[in-house]
């Protein structure tokens, strides 16, 4: 099995190559794929057939790549390799490929020869943001995940002598755990089986499932009804067929085994095919999808929400690499999101991630209650601990430490002597008590700066959060937009483009500016995070100036102010561009501290 | 078995489970409650003593805690009403220690064994028959 992986590996690696040269490419080799059969996409949003203008070369490339796929299992001709790098136009990109190898020659010592010989792919993003990675990925469909387990089991049922069905059951029993069962199976075949409930080793016992009765003569025992049509398995426990079907129903999207209403006795996905209507059965192995992304961990899911994507990454082994670089191993599903691998979040540079779990962690369980202390509690003078008023008076007691004192001035009660409520007054005649005060007051601020400055920073994140998902709703209208633009003004959908360019360039501007606040909470205050906090103040300017064009809604207008797009677009990118390059300078000098 | 009151629920069931003989439950019937959802059989009845009732496996509420009884455990259409209440009777006198649902009956079940039959003793005064 081993040698087979690696004899294809090359292959697969080449089939990356070609996918992430550049985004224009990228598209047009979709809607290739779409053609040429190479891939079932499953999902829409590429429909950009209109986009197809020559690129000759790439078809014939992809026809070619579509036959080797098909035919994975035999040898590939050793020129085909080379092939594909000649047809394919690398452009401009071949400086930053080469940039790109030189930086990674150093870590590619223990990994593969030829992960040092292949150019590493540089995702280019819709938005002309280069996004570096060397991780090999591949997106999946949960379609093709199915074709794919199906396969598994296919194979496995070679091995182990075994019906497909059969070996989807022991599937499901072991996790997904292929390596278990065979263990198991190989051990004890017949204690493995009676566990699941497979039916016994004695395969024919010519029992026949479906069963007709003459006027309605047979009473099921599940809703106590007279039926003519029943099932049942070897096992003899015999239902009418619909509480059968519902039973199945009910149990089809648990991904668990599922087994006779009585008994043990498993039903096999033949059992459901009969029972519940053919293609059934595939509902097994769609709900068993999750438990098999867990068990695999080269397949990440997309964690946009409602994306539906598996990626898979080929080279796990270099992510821990990478993350020692602080650099982080960004993937690219099918239906553009950009995530981490490591962390399953959104692409969070620039944070690093490190920062980004530690940043995650926090908001999640303090970030809502320290905004309520903040703001409905004080702190008691004496022993810090935050205190809620719960009645009207301003005498105070604490109820951990006793010490009495006043909520408006924060000074010890007895000190007010009988003057009470006079350090309301703006002129204190008892500057005693006001300067007591004012000391308690600014230690107890002392301990709360910090907790202020994560809010401070929590707050931009949440805002840009907000903003991101309010921007993300009017690039959506984008689309419509073009088709307006192009019925109103009569501009061509190539001249239109502009506006989603645009469009993605501010998303994934705003996230960086986001990530970035996360990342200088964690920074310590030197001169290069002036300098970067100025970098940052500019992209964040920058990102409104943006913002604020999508604004407009009248499509003569937009195109009026297309040059307006185009440059505050470019200007963007560039801010973002030297936000993410200066990052590398904050872990450098220390200001991003090594251990968090 | 009782059906229950005048207009005659078919879903609401209500029960007495006597305590088996020669244990410390013996000579009482204990209430319970069936009530049995809309898509019964394919999800099990829901089954209760009266609030408070002390035996390690039932919740403060009385909601009885059985394996064939939990929709994501071992229920299946093809339990019947017998199979139940035998289960639950012979619960009563072999509690499952690893799947605790209230709190004193099971701390004194696993540590002061004497102290917990006396209030199951108790309790059967409680519902002696």
């Amino acid at each position: 099995m081993k040698g087979l992986l690696k004899s294809t590996f090359t292959k697969k690696k080449k089939k990356q190559d070609n996918k992430y040269f550049d985004a224009s490419d990228r598209m047009d080799m979709l809607t290739m794929t779409e053609d040429g059969g190479w891939k079932d996409l499953g999902h829409g949003g590429h429909n950009e057939s209109s986009k197809i203008t020559s690129l000759e070369p790439q078809i014939e490339n992809q026809n070619e790549e579509s036959k080797i796929d098909k035919d994975e299992e035999l040898d590939v001709e050793g020129g085909s390799d080379f092939e594909f790098e000649s047809d394919v136009e690398f452009g401009d990109e071949e400086i930053d490929d080469e940039l790109f190898e030189e930086e990674y020659r150093n870590v590619s010592d223990n990994s593969e020869q030829v992960f040092v010989q292949q150019e590493s792919p540089i995702l280019k993003v819709d938005d002309g943001t280069k996004v570096k990675t060397s991780l090999l990925f591949k997106s999946h469909t949960t379609k093709d995940l199915v074709k794919q387990m199906s396969q598994q089991c296919r194979n496995l049922g070679d091995i182990l002598q075994l019906d497909e069905g059969d070996v989807i059951n022991l599937l499901q029993y072991y996790s997904w755990n292929s390596d278990r069962l065979i263990e198991a199976y190989v051990d004890n075949p017949q204690a493995v089986k009676k566990k699941v409930g497979l039916a016994s080793s004695t395969k024919v016992c010519q029992h026949k499932n479906k069963k007709t009765y003459k006027n309605n003569s047979f009473e099921c025992f599940l809703c106590c009804e007279n039926r003519k049509y029943t099932y049942s398995l070897s096992c003899k426990h015999e239902y009418c067929i619909d509480c059968y079907k519902r039973y199945i129903d009910d149990r089809l999207n648990t991904g668990k085994v599922i087994t006779c209403p009585e008994c043990d006795l498993s039903l096999t996905t033949q059992d459901i095919d009969a029972i519940s209507g053919e293609g059934e059965s595939i509902k097994l192995l769609e709900s068993s999808i999750k438990e098999y992304v867990e068990r695999h961990i080269m397949y990440k899911w997309c964690p946009s929400p409602d994306c539906g994507i598996i990626v898979e990454v080929s080279n796990l082994a270099d992510i821990p690499h990478l993350l020692e670089k602080n650099e982080i191993p960004i993937v690219l599903c099918d239906h553009g999101h950009q995530f981490c691998a490591s962390c399953l979040y959104e692409n969070h540079s620039p944070a690093t991630c490190a920062v980004a779990k530690k940043w995650v962690d926090k908001c999640k369980d303090d970030s809502e209650t320290i905004k309520w202390i903040l703001t409905n509690t004080q702190q008691c003078p004496k022993c810090r601990t935050s205190i809620e008023k719960n009645g009207g008076c301003n005498h105070m007691t604490c109820k951990k430490c006793r010490q009495e004192f006043c909520w408006i001035c924060l000074g010890e009660w007895y000190r007010h002597g009988t003057s009470f409520y006079n350090c309301s007054r703006y002129e204190e005649k008892d500057k005693n008590v006001k300067q007591v005060g004012k000391k308690k007051k600014i230690d107890a601020d002392e301990t709360r700066e910090s907790l202020k400055r994560y809010l401070h920073y929590y707050n931009l994140f949440s805002v840009h959060e907000v903003s991101t998902k309010l921007d993300a709703k009017r690039c959506a209208q984008v689309e419509e937009h073009v088709r307006l633009l192009q019925e109103t003004s009569g501009i061509s959908w190539i001249e239109a483009q502009f506006l989603v360019e645009s469009a993605n360039t501010l998303l994934n501007a705003r996230r960086v500016l986001k990530w970035s606040y996360a990342l200088i909470y964690y920074c310590n205050i030197t001169r290069y995070l002036d300098i970067y906090e100025s970098i940052q103040d500019d992209l964040a300017t920058a990102v409104e100036g943006l913002s604020k064009l999508f604004e407009i809604e009248d499509p003569e207008e937009i195109v009026r102010a297309k040059l307006d797009f185009l440059n505050k677009s470019r200007f963007l990118a560039d801010r973002q561009n030297a936000m993410l390059s200066c990052t590398k300078d904050l872990i450098e000098t220390g200001t991003l501290p090594t251990k968090l | 078995m009782k059906s229950t009151d005048g207009s005659l629920d078919l879903q609401n069931w209500t029960a007495g489970i006597p305590g088996k003989e020669n244990t410390i439950w013996e000579n009482a019937i204990y209430p319970i409650t069936l009530s049995f959802p809309n898509d019964y059989p394919a999800k099990p009845p829901k089954v209760k003593f009266p609030t408070g009732f002390y035996h390690p496996n039932v919740y403060p509420s009385g909601t009885i805690c059985l394996s064939i009884l939990n929709e994501e455990q071992d229920w299946t259409p093809a339990i019947n009403l017998r199979q139940i209440v035998l289960g639950i009777q012979e619960l009563l006198d072999s509690p499952n220690p690893d799947s605790p649902a209230q709190e004193p009956a099971w701390k004194a079940f696993g540590k002061d064994r004497s102290n917990y039959e006396k209030k199951v003793l108790e309790q059967a005064k409680k519902y002696s028959a």
